[in-house]
């Protein structure tokens, strides 16, 4: 079960989707920051920015234009990326699922059938797990797509708004169950949310980045005590100090507008690739 | 609307028609030499089981069927995949399949019979030229529309080649390649009577022209309706596997 550690390094990365007519906008420019192995990083920006790409390319799922990705277990480290999309398999249960991942991490077909169903025990869908994902709410295949990533037992997750669907109890519950699971095994993880309140919960350092193309603008570390409560870390002093940094960062401080002050955001830049 | 009304509204729509046609057929005058009657056609039917004609001219074009389907589909499926995986491929041949697709391929069926002979090669051969082309054409938008998403989640988890082809492409395009069977096997069957009506030995389009050259209408009533409940029987069976194998939709309407 216990996962190899792994940090990550991200150094100057710039991806460019093919555009329209040949021209080709960067969607993620010159992107450089390190995670160590066992840190939780959340990653914030304006819708559009490109966090899903910066993850899709750190798991080397769209090609570089520049810049390059080192993960420190070498090519060997396996990541469990939880898409945006839940993009679990429509043909496949719940359960079935989580036995894919579970037999791509190298467990024995007969073993499968109970982890899985244990798994989704642990998320509260212990019920569901004979049911397919279109007899599920959004909050539900969510939690699938969650258990079917721990179920690969990765060094690294890749979590592009995970807990977003889900209701605040389920939210608090399914939290709290992953942040044990980080304190056990001491995974790496990369946290894309647009709930800034979440992202300082959670994370060791928060990411703030630019509307399009994508860029690091400001890095706040977050420095509260471990073990973190999905819940009552909320009230932990110095939190909303922290969340205001975010904030700041986004460039929401100065008279009240999103108009992109020193150091905030830019404004908009539509790229003509739609 | 799976209930039992409409079930009921359809059977009874048919002995409707069959009524109508008996009463047409025997008081109409001259009438029965046209279309013949449900009567004779049912008594003709009861004859030829009897005796074996009906099987030695169902099983040919069942066969021709059958044939030029899965042929049409391994062919077909073959294409499209090979289009879809390769540009370089796709742009050499995309021109000679939209020129196959807009010929009208029953035009094929006496070059066919001259170059096949008058068997049930030249049927197979006739029943592929016009089954393939739909299953390509589907198999190419089945592999178009893959849940990119699907294959990145595999892809990040390192599945190999066949772990891929498995899990998402396969069962992506099993929706695409039932389809294409239904549509399929009412073409099948226009390649395989097409060509017996050209030349052939046996085979219930031979029995047609055969029954018109004696000046027997019952006999051609009779073959044309076993074939229609020949390609009704392939797409029910074809139905009760789809039901299998796309249970994950659930009931249309009932879910998402
Ligand atoms: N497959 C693709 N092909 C072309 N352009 C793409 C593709 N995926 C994303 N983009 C473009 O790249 C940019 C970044 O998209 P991305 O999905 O990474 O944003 P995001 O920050 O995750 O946004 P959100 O918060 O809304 O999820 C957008 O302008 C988007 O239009
Ligand atoms: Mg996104």
């Amino acid at each position: 079960m216990s996962a190899r550690r792994a940090s990550v390094s991200v150094r100057e990365v710039s991806v460019r989707y093919p555009g329209a007519a040949g021209e080709a906008g960067p969607a993620v420019e010159g992107v450089s920051f390190a995670v160590e192995a066992g840190e939780f990083v959340a990653i914030v920006g304006p819708s559009g920015c490109g966090k899903s790409t910066l993850l899709k390319a750190i798991a080397g799922l769209v090609p570089l234009a520049a810049g390059e990705v080192t993960l420190s277990g070498g090519a060997e480290t396996r990541v469990g990326f939880v898409f945006q999309s839940d993009a679990l398999l429509p043909w496949r249960t719940a359960s079935g699922n989580i036995e894919v991942a579970l037999r791509l991490s190298g467990e024995r077909a007969t073993a499968a059938k109970g982890r899985a169903r244990a798994l989704l025990e642990r998320v509260g869908l212990g019920e569901a797990s004979e049911k397919f994902p279109g007899q599920l709410s959004g909050g539900m295949r969510k939690r699938v797509a969650l258990a079917r990533a721990l179920a690969y037992d990765p060094a690294v997750f890749l979590m592009d708004e995970s807990f977003t669907a889900l209701d605040a109890q389920t939210r608090i519950q399914v939290g709290n169950f992953f942040l044990e699971i980080l304190a056990q095994s001491g995974q790496t993880v990369l946290f894309v949310t647009h709930d800034i309140e979440e992202a300082v919960t959670l994370a060791d350092r928060v990411l703030v980045m630019s509307r399009g193309p994508g860029r690091i603008v400001r890095t706040i570390e977050v420095g509260l005590a471990r073990p973190r409560d999905y819940y009552a870390s909320r009230f932990a002093s110095g939190f909303k100090e922290r969340q205001q940094a975010v904030w700041d960062a986004l460039g929401y401080s100065h008279g009240g507008g999103a108009a992109g002050g020193s150091g905030g955001v830019r404004g908009c830049v539509m790229r003509g690739w739609a | 609307m799976r209930g039992a009304v409409p079930r009921a509204a359809s059977w009874g729509l048919a002995a409707l028609l069959v009524a109508g046609w008996q009463a047409a057929g025997s008081a109409v005058p001259g009438a029965r030499a046209l279309v013949s009657t449900p009567v004779l056609v049912a008594r003709r039917i009861v004859e030829i089981a009897g005796n074996g004609v009906l099987w030695h001219n169902l099983v040919p074009t069942l066969e021709e069927t059958v044939g030029g389907l899965a042929l049409g589909l391994v062919v077909g499926v073959a294409g499209g995949v090979l289009m879809a995986r390769s540009r370089f491929a796709a742009t050499v041949l995309d021109p000679y399949v939209v020129g196959i697709n807009g010929l009208p391929r029953v035009a094929l069926g006496p070059f066919f019979v001259v170059w096949f002979g008058i068997g049930i090669l030249s049927k197979v051969m006739l029943a592929v030229s016009i089954v393939f082309v739909v299953v390509l054409f589907n198999t190419r938008e089945g592999i178009a529309s893959i849940d990119a998403d699907l294959v990145d989640v595999l892809r990040s988890m390192r599945a190999s080649r066949w772990q891929m082809l498995r899990t998402v492409v396969l069962p992506s395009l099993v929706p695409w390649l039932l389809a294409s069977i239904k549509i399929g096997i009412g073409l099948a069957l226009t390649g395989a009577v097409v060509g017996e009506l050209v030349g052939a030995s046996a085979g219930l389009g031979w029995y047609i022209t055969n029954s018109l050259n004696i000046i027997d209408m019952t006999g051609a009533v009779t073959a044309l309706l076993v074939m229609g409940v020949l390609a009704m029987a392939m797409y029910y069976a074809v139905l009760i596997v789809e039901r299998r194998l796309l249970a994950w939709r659930g009931e249309p309407g009932a879910g998402h």
